[in-house]
């Protein structure tokens, strides 16, 4: 397995698309900038601002876009060029492939959010908006990782939808797609969609003001919501792989 | 409350670390059944089966090793079986190659004996017959020296001496033989010395295998000879004007016994290139054959000055 | 363990209502050259991806090393090389750094295998060039390096020179010949031109519509490839020396004690006959062959010949 995951991260040399893509991890740290900029703003509360500049929509939209394209892009060489049938007789089992690149999407989510926050850190404490304290950079670390972490099993369904296209339009608009149900079902209900689910298990604690919901927040049901997705993915990608060959 | 979190994290590096030693043993087992199967293959007689071993396979060395016994004793192997099969079709043809000319010989000597013919046909024949009994002699002594190169047993007897000197006492032979047939003939050969080690005898026999090839097979009407010389090594061209030889026919020529021409026909005895060309390769040489169909061929020699 | 080391059994293959491969029976034997032979849609790469196991196989069963694929990958892929249609690589990477994935996946038989493959076919080591500026002939080539990478007992190329130019195709037979001769390699190799096979092949397997019409070895189908006559006669001293007097004929072989083989098919037979009875030698029979692989495969799948 871990053999299998060094590949994946050779296979990933010379994509400049993928370092563009962790850019993305500065737009909301730079726009809360020009936000309480504007305002000219100072010592405001830092929880206010990572609210807007990691919590807000980088975890809801930006991070399970980005993570969706870069699963597209993971799969997308080897469909085309009809790889896998090389892999398979290597041999590579199916679901060793599969949970790889799950890895490899990990690893990323996890640096991007990591960027996101040292980005947010920079953002606030240099223009001098808060003070530097090391309780509420730790909060933020932590947070970051969650989400990291967290995200990247959300978008397992893309993974898994890219592992069954032969194209890359597809699994993009279902991308998109993916994303914007879960920021539009978040009013029926927080535990439909796992992107929603991230937000109620890094707010659980209640400390992060501003961030309001409908319902109750229960992390547990959070947590089952995201396992019942990636259960289904995993089904899905297993069967569609053993149909491919 | 900060304890605990750092004991979690003990835990989970521990975690980590038991899960990736596990991963690391699973493996080596693996690898040690696969060892186990390639050496029963092998012990089998099957020398081909090779144990792979990833970079950080802790039993990659040993891995290796075996691949490296197997191939080392499967090329002997195969070499072993490829020095009989020449045996055997050594064999096949030198039954082949004698039996159809010792027939017909018999033939012709039989009609003489039994009074088939009479006067001048009967002279005709006895020529005919005394021709055949020559031509089997040649082939049969051909394929001796060939043989004798084949295994190793020629005794080459190297000296220093001038191949120029060398090469234009050879044509100095040939051009009677030439002339009689018709060919005209131009050579080129510097008037230096050019010291080099070779065998003499066997250098004459590259020159004159190569030349009797030429007037028995090209029907050329123009041969030329061109030797220069380099620093390290020399270059000896022999050129005719002939047939030439086809694309298809041109890589095998050095083959012992092949015939461009499938027929057999009585001329020649399929050995003469494939002797010179083991002769070269004695003296660390090459030989190369550059032939266009219809306009003729160009044999080229290339012999390094010190062995 | 039979000497098969591929062994289908009726393998048939069924897409919706299409019958694609239908009840085939082949038998790859160790250590030989196994040519399947048929037009482009015969159903080649299905039964090559069927032995492989990179499709489903609709009824029978296929043996590779003597077992079932399904439950034994681990110990046999590791044994395969394979080419299977146009293989494709990672276009962001060389030549070299996609082998060197490979070489990561399977472990190698030994250090340097990413470069000694590469020589083999003839590719440069660390190029700068990436795979997406490879030409045809060079991707297929980097195709077989990966096919060759790991040093496997078998081989499985699937119509190995397509895209490749009149030298390519050359140095690949070449190449292939020697895999077998040098490395004692058992090959599996399909195309749709018969010379190919016909130069390449031990055995031959004829596919056309999904159906396995025949399956020999190429010695036999050889004899049925040239054009003479065999002139089998009671006393073939004489019969030669009246063919070589009577008619000027020196282009034949003894094929036995009793039979000639004569070359030249257009011979005036009937007057031959005549004088060899005239000069009291009986003429057994006399019998024309000729028939070319060409004409064969004509006949054997209907008409149509192939490619």
């Amino acid at each position: 397995m871990l053999n299998l995951v060094q590949t994946e991260f050779l296979k990933l040399r010379r994509k400049k698309m993928i370092w563009f893509m962790l850019l993305a991890a500065f737009i909301m740290p730079f726009f809360s900038f020009v936000y309480y900029n504007y305002f000219e703003a100072s010592g405001i509360d830092p929880v206010a601002f990572y609210k807007l500049a990691a919590f807000g929509y980088t975890p809801f939209i930006i991070l399970p876009f980005v993570l969706g394209v870069f699963c597209v892009v993971l799969m997308h060489d080897e469909n085309r060029y009809d790889m896998l049938k090389q892999l398979w007789i290597v041999p590579v089992s199916k679901m060793g492939y599969f949970f790889s690149k799950f890895i490899v999407v990990l690893i990323y989510s996890i640096v991007f959010m990591l960027i996101s926050a040292v980005a947010t850190v920079l953002f606030s404490v240099l223009p001098g908006f808060v003070a530097f304290e090391w309780q509420s950079v730790g909060f933020l670390a932590e947070r970051c990782l969650e989400i990291g972490v967290l995200t990247a099993f959300a978008v397992m369904p893309i993974l898994a939808l890219a592992a069954s296209k032969k194209g890359y339009i597809f699994p993009v608009c279902m991308t998109l797609l993916y994303v914007f149900l879960g920021f539009f079902i978040t009013s029926i209900s927080m535990y439909l969609h796992p992107v929603s689910s991230i937000s109620v298990i890094i707010t659980r604690s209640g400390n992060i003001q501003g961030l309001a919901f409908a319902q109750n927040i229960n992390v547990p049901l959070a947590l089952f919501c995201i396992f019942i997705w990636d259960a289904l993915s995993v089904l899905f990608a297993a069967f569609s792989l053993r149909k491919r060959k | 409350m900060e304890m605990n979190l750092y004991l979690l994290l003990a835990l989970v590096v521990a975690l980590l670390v038991i899960g990736y030693l596990l991963a690391k043993l699973h493996r080596i087992r693996n690898q040690l059944s696969l060892i186990k199967d390639a050496l029963t293959d092998i012990k089998k007689g099957n020398l081909n089966h090779r144990v792979l071993a990833r970079e950080s396979d802790l039993t990659k060395q040993i891995c290796y090793d075996i691949n490296e016994i197997a191939m080392n004793s499967q090329s002997q192997l195969i070499q072993q079986k490829q020095s009989e099969q020449a045996y055997k079709r050594l064999m096949t043809s030198l039954s082949h190659d004698v039996k159809t000319p010792l027939a017909s010989l018999v033939g012709y000597l039989e009609a003489v004996e039994s009074k088939m013919v009479t006067g001048a046909e009967q002279e005709e024949y006895i020529r005919v017959a005394t021709e055949k009994a020559y031509h089997l002699k040649d082939f049969v002594t051909a394929l001796f020296e060939w043989v004798k190169l084949d295994a190793g047993e020629q005794i080459f007897h190297f000296e220093l001496c001038d191949l120029n000197e060398l090469s234009r006492n050879i044509m100095a032979d040939w051009v009677p033989m030439l002339e009689s047939h018709n060919l005209s003939y131009e050579i080129e050969i510097p008037e230096t010395e050019y010291m080099t080690r070779v065998d003499p005898t066997a250098y004459t026999r590259i020159l004159n295998n190569i030349l009797q090839n030429i007037l028995t097979h090209s029907n050329a009407s123009q041969v030329s000879l061109v030797v220069t010389e380099a620093e390290q090594q020399a270059k000896i061209m022999v050129s005719d004007n002939g047939k030439g030889i086809s694309a298809v026919d041109l890589p095998h020529i050095f083959e012992r016994m092949y015939q461009c021409d499938h027929s057999r026909s009585a001329r020649g005895n399929g050995l003469g290139l494939s002797i010179a060309k083991e002769l070269v390769s004695i003296h660390k040489g090459t030989i190369t054959a550059e032939s266009v169909p219809g306009a003729g061929t160009t044999f080229t020699i290339i012999l390094p000055k010190a062995l | 363990m039979s000497d098969y080391l591929i062994e289908t059994k009726q393998l048939t293959k069924i897409y919706g209502d299409q019958t694609v491969v239908r009840d085939v029976n082949l038998h790859v034997k160790k250590g030989r050259i196994y040519g399947l032979l048929g037009r482009n849609g015969a159903g080649k790469t299905t039964i090559m991806k069927m032995i492989l196991g990179l499709t489903s196989i609709t009824v029978g069963e296929v043996d590779v090393f003597g077992h079932n694929i399904k439950g034994h990958e681990k110990s046999i892929y590791p044994r395969i090389g394979a080419i299977i249609e146009t293989p494709g690589f990672y276009p962001n990477l060389t030549g070299t750094e996609n082998l060197e994935i490979f070489a990561r996946l399977r472990g190698t038989a030994g250090p340097n295998a990413v470069k000694n493959a590469l020589e083999v076919v003839g590719l440069p080591y660390k190029d700068k060039k990436l795979f997406s500026k490879y030409s045809l002939g060079m991707k297929q080539r980097l195709g077989i390096a990966n096919a060759i990478l790991h040093d496997p007992e078998l081989l499985v190329l699937d119509e190995p020179t397509n895209g490749l130019d009149p030298i390519g195709i050359a140095e690949m037979r070449g190449f292939i010949k020697h895999l077998s001769t040098e490395c004692g390699k058992t090959i599996l190799i399909s195309s749709h031109i018969l010379s190919e096979i016909a130069l390449l092949a031990d055995d031959i397997g004829i596919i056309d519509h999904g159906v396995l019409l025949e399956e020999s070895t190429m010695k036999t189908l050889e004899k049925k490839n040239r054009k003479y006559i065999l002139l089998r006669v009671s006393d073939i001293s004489k019969a030669m020396l009246i063919l070589e007097q009577k008619f000027r004929v020196s282009d034949f072989d003894m094929y036995d004690d009793h039979t000639l083989c004569l070359y030249d098919t257009s011979l005036d037979m009937a007057a031959i006959n005549k004088a060899l009875v005239m000069h009291d030698v009986s003429v057994i029979s006399s019998q024309l062959c000729n028939d070319t692989l060409e004409d064969y495969f004509k006949r054997i799948t209907g008409g149509e010949g192939i490619a």
